[in-house]
């Protein structure tokens, strides 16, 4: 039998405290943003340790903390490596974060590189896709707030979901990127203490002996290595984190913002320390059995273990955890699509005219009606959080190739990015409906390749790097090498 | 305290409810507070129509309230359930769970203040020769996971309802070919080796530009 470990006082108190805490920092690092550059992009000059930081903090989200469980639960040992191989696209994210800073110093958003590197019919498909994955990511984020709260307080999924949202979009409104990074800081030695110590506790308390006997007698598929679906979920799994990072704004107001020489180390040691974080999240999920312990609903099943296993301290433990991961993600995807929707439909599309400051106080309503937005479509709880943010998979998976042969290659061209994005989301949601959630991403990801090598080779461009320069200051110089 | 349990969600005999098949009357007097718009909107409202139709030849709004507040204090305390519960998996026969796991969902009966735990029996035959309790408690829902190739069954009762059992629900694991796995294993790990080449030549390639 599973109770509310938390009475529903003791989470209100909780929410209310960090709310306090996250809204009165955005408010204090906000102060004096009246630059669009200095809002979006935090000036342009963030340091190493933030840096780091903030990267290691969004990419510990809902996936590391709600969904590493979950599949660790449902797919056994490969889900949990899958997950921690999650790492190797911010690993290889960092050359080519390097490479984005030197060949776009007055960059803004992913879509401006689409945009200027393929032209306008890619960059339009590169939008869908990049505005669907933001909104399946809020929505899962928004539904973590909810289900963790609903699962270890009894209190309503709706409230919960409601209040994180709400308290996410106002200290964003506040502060800005500067606001979401100083946040993330705080948030990272947070969440890496506390999966820390829950690790060390689940497995003091348990047992490795237990949790292996239990499995093996009652769920002995948990523990193959030969598990189908866990075997295809594995490179899946790896290729969903990299698109998510190569293509999402996320990462590239980031690379954008982060001071010069400063991306390429900072991606590089954010993704080899978050390696580690889903290992050991993910692995507190497999003791569920051996403490027969019911699992209603999958993505709940990481609260639920540290709850039941460590009771009223470990639930609050827990909600502190997931809460900062879950913030450190929403603002960020929050500033982040909001810059999206901002430069690259607003003043691309709707109007082109418009001044700085009146982008930056459009970028307010953005960021308001996407909290709306999230709200609306997350109030109906759709499905489990696995299933809502790897529908996005075989869309965010078919940027792969375009982006990286487009940052490296000369010869890459529109047709081969158009329709590889097109034909690989539609093939791979295919697969995601046929097969299952766990190959969506895979099958997205090597249509998308054969498009673009094959048009690569039938119709080679000679891309100018120059092209991207738009907007540079002048002092900045020299693009990159690298070419095929 | 166990005595007031016991009057608070006391079952009212059989026969009292006993032309409505398969339904089992519960008495809770919580429900007065705690679903007030419940018994209004469900067969209360049905009995108010019918006293005022019946009785009146014109429409009088003190006779209305009389049987509103006759009703609530009545019958508001009553609630209706099956006395199986519904048993249902998001797997079958037919549609097999090819990861290995699925999840079995049985809605409670709404609006009771301690509603009954449920017992989920699985076995490995439609006959349950043999069989081990899964879940015990008041969720509504639980997921099995890890499961290997092969028929399982399962059936659902209420605690407190012996020989009540649900509709029993099969569900087969039947897991995707390891061929086909390795098939897409494999496309990952080229797909994964391609996208990594790209990047680590160009990077390479590019420090080898800027340091000359």
């Amino acid at each position: 039998m599973n109770e509310a470990i938390l009475s529903p006082t003791m989470a209100g108190i909780l929410l209310a405290v960090f709310s306090v805490i996250w809204i009165f920092l955005g408010w204090l690092w906000g102060r004096g943003q009246d630059q669009l550059d200095e809002y979006v992009l935090a000036g342009r000059r963030v340091g190493m340790a933030l840096a780091t930081a903030t990267t290691m903090a969004t990419w510990v989200t809902t996936s590391t903390t709600m969904v590493a469980p979950q599949v660790a639960y449902q797919l056994g040992v490969w889900g949990i490596i899958g997950y921690s191989l999650g790492s190797v696209g911010l690993i290889f994210f960092a050359p080519m974060a390097a490479r984005i800073r030197r060949l776009m110093p007055g960059g803004f958003t992913s879509g401006d590189f689409v945009r200027l590197r393929y032209g306008k019919a890619a960059w339009r498909i590169f939008l869908f896709i990049s505005l669907l994955y933001g909104a399946g990511w809020l929505v899962s984020l928004a539904m973590a707030g909810g289900v963790l709260i609903h699962a270890l307080s009894g209190l309503d999924y709706r409230l919960g979901m409601s209040v994180i949202l709400g308290i996410c979009v106002l200290y964003t409104l506040l502060g800005g990127l500067r606001a979401v990074i100083g946040t993330d800081f705080i948030q990272t030695i947070v969440i890496v203490t506390g999966v820390a110590v829950l690790g060390y506790l689940t497995l003091s308390k348990i047992g490795i002996k237990d949790m292996h006997a239990t499995l093996v007698s009652e769920r002995p598929e948990l523990l193959s290595l030969l598990m189908p679906a866990a075997v295809m979920f594995l490179f899946n799994n790896l290729l969903f984190g990299m698109g998510e990072i190569f293509h999402s704004n996320v990462w590239w107001s980031r690379a954008f913002a982060f001071g010069k020489g400063v991306g390429f180390k900072a991606f590089l040691l954010a993704g080899v320390c978050w390696g580690p974080i889903p290992i050991a999240a993910g692995f507190i999920a497999l003791s569920a059995p051996a403490m027969d312990l019911n699992v209603p609903s999958a993505d709940m099943v990481g609260p639920l273990v540290a709850a039941n296993l460590l009771g009223q301290t470990g639930a609050i433990v827990v909600f502190i955890i997931v809460f900062s991961a879950l913030a450190s993600s929403l603002d960020s995807l929050l500033a982040a699509t909001s810059d999206l929707v901002l430069t690259d439909i607003y003043h691309k599309h709707i109007k082109p005219e418009a001044r700085p400051a009146e982008l930056r106080k459009v970028s307010l309503y953005v960021t308001l009606l996407l909290g709306v937005l999230t709200w609306l479509v997350s109030l109906p709880r759709i499905d489990t959080l696995a299933t809502v943010l790897y529908f996005t998979g075989a869309a965010v998976a078919s940027t792969i190739w375009p982006i990286a042969a487009g940052l490296y290659w000369r010869r890459a061209n529109a047709w081969g990015a158009a329709l590889g994005m097109a034909l690989g989301t539609s093939i791979g949601l295919v697969a995601y409906f046929t097969i299952g959630f766990y190959v969506a991403a895979l099958v997205g990801a090597a249509v998308s390749m054969v498009c673009v090598l094959v048009c690569t080779w039938l119709w080679p461009e000679n891309f100018d790097w120059d092209t991207l320069r738009e907007g540079a200051p002048d002092a900045e110089t020299g693009a990159g090498e690298a070419g095929a | 305290m166990a005595r007031f349990q016991a009057i608070r969600t006391g079952r009212l005999p059989i026969h009292f409810f006993a032309c409505i098949p398969g339904k089992t009357p519960r008495f809770s007097t919580r429900t007065w507070f705690t679903a007030p718009t419940s018994w209004f909107t469900t067969r209360t409202s049905w009995f108010c129509l019918f006293f005022v139709r019946l009785k009146a030849g014109k429409f009088r709004a003190s006779r209305l309230l009389f049987s509103l507040l006759f009703s609530f204090i009545a019958f508001g305390p009553i609630r209706l359930f099956a006395a199986a519960p519904v048993l249902e998996a998001n797997a079958s026969l037919d549609a097999p769970a090819t990861a290995g796991y699925f999840t079995l969902t049985w809605p409670m009966p709404e609006d009771v203040a301690t509603p009954p735990d449920i017992i989920i029996e699985e076995s490995r035959t439609a006959d349950f020769a043999e069989t081990r309790v899964v879940y015990r408690g008041p969720d509504e829902a639980t997921t099995r996971s890890g499961l290997r190739n092969g028929d399982y069954f399962y059936r659902a009762r209420f605690a407190d309802e012996a020989g009540a059992w649900s509709a029993v629900v099969p569900v087969r694991v039947s897991h995707h070919s390891l061929s086909r796995a390795l098939s897409f294993m494999g496309l990952g790990f080229a797909v994964f080796l391609s996208v990594a080449g790209i990047i680590l030549f160009g990077w390479l390639r590019e420090d080898r530009g800027g340091r000359s």
